[in-house]
């Protein structure tokens, strides 16, 4: 189990995505190893990574501005073509992780979190419901399933299974063709 | 997933499968092998169940012939086929999948292994369903050790979820052995 991606390593990654963020705080700026982020000066946008946007806010020293589809219109959008359509909608590859980490430590920065956080579990439900779904339907003549546009936490829910499944399938025909 | 190799134990285990197998030929001094004739000698004709590995050593000689286990055989298909979900494989060979495949493998002969995949995959379907919806553990005595693995990692994932949306892998908390460790030095 050790060289699998645990969910919080997972989060790790998405970490990594860039979020703007007002500071109110003067500084030359923060030489890392993605970059040079700065001069930071007071009330004027920025953008740097998550990890550090989070880690400014939890001492009081910026204000986060949530990623456009973090919006309570776009989302309900969203949810309806989820509905609607038989595959994946588009969404950002690490919407949990980005929004859990929003919602936990930067709920007052995002207006109407409480409806956000809900209607993004109602998404997420959407779609693992959508990953059941089409995992019902597989049979050995047709064992493939559509999951284009399938974002990282549902990637982890499947990783660990399809691939040992399908590596079983694989090694079982094998030996079928050599007769 | 079915794995070889020389290091695997679960392909040593499938290795210890007992296969029925028929003697061709009179084997001197090799009586022990069947401790329940009694005899010094291996008589040909002689119907007696070795483990997988040797059943195949002694067919590569052509010593012995290997009969088809009944597991593999067509009436107990032909009920697998009608349900695959609820039949309790375990019963049959806890390495079902992975005695088949190796028998399959030495026998050339793949009239079973097909539908077994077909199997396979309609129990998979089965059990990624109960995993999600984190259904009865009584499941588990019905499924070969291959597919228990499967079951496991499913779990596994579930409960890592719902721990990661409640957040609880914020709070930095000690390492599992280290708990129990402590645990086994307060029992001193």
């Amino acid at each position: 189990m050790e060289n699998e991606i645990t969910l919080p390593e997972s989060e790790f990654f998405a970490e990594n995505t860039k979020i703007t963020i007002i500071p109110n705080f003067k500084h030359a700026g923060f030489q890392i190893l993605s970059g040079f982020y700065g001069p930071l000066r007071p009330s004027v946008a920025i953008e740097v990574p998550l990890w550090l946007g989070v880690f400014l806010k939890r001492q009081q020293k910026c204000r986060i501005i949530p990623p456009a589809w973090m919006d309570l219109q776009v989302l309900k959008d969203k949810f309806e073509e989820e509905r609607k359509k038989e595959e994946f909608s588009e969404l950002d590859f690490y919407y949990m992780e980005v929004s859990s980490l929003l919602l936990a430590h930067a709920k007052e920065d995002i207006p109407n979190h409480v409806l956000i956080c809900r209607l993004i579990q109602d998404l997420q439900d959407l779609r693992t419901s959508k990953i059941r779904n089409s995992l019902q339907k597989i049979t050995v003549e047709n064992l493939y399933a559509n999951f284009k546009d399938i974002a990282s936490i549902e990637l982890q829910a499947i990783r660990r299974l399809l691939p040992a499944t399908y590596d079983s399938i694989d090694y079982m025909r094998k030996t079928e063709n050599n007769d | 997933m079915i794995k070889r190799g020389y290091w695997d134990i679960d392909d040593i285990l499938a290795d210890e499968e007992p296969i029925m197998v028929q003697v061709t030929k009179t084997i001197k001094g090799a009586g022990f092998l069947n401790p329940e004739s009694g005899e010094l000698d291996l008589n040909e004709h002689t119907r007696f169940t070795i483990p997988l590995w040797l059943a195949e050593n002694m067919a590569t000689r052509e010593l012995a012939k290997i009969e088809l286990p009944k597991i593999f055989g067509e009436s107990y298909l032909n009920i697998l086929e009608a349900d695959p979900r609820i039949i309790s494989l375990k019963d049959r060979s806890n390495y079902f999948f992975e005695v088949a495949t190796k028998l399959n493998d030495f026998l050339q002969d793949g009239k079973f292994i097909t539908p077994l995949q077909k199997v396979f995959v309609a129990r998979f379907v089965h059990l990624y369903n109960e995993i999600t919806h984190n259904s009865d553990p009584k499941i588990i005595k019905k499924l070969t050790e291959l597919e228990r693995d499967i079951y496991e990692k499913g779990m596994k994932t579930t409960r890592e979820f719902f721990d990661w949306r409640e957040r609880k892998f914020d709070i930095i908390r000690s390492a599992q052995h280290v708990v129990n460790n402590a645990k086994r030095f307060k029992l001193k």
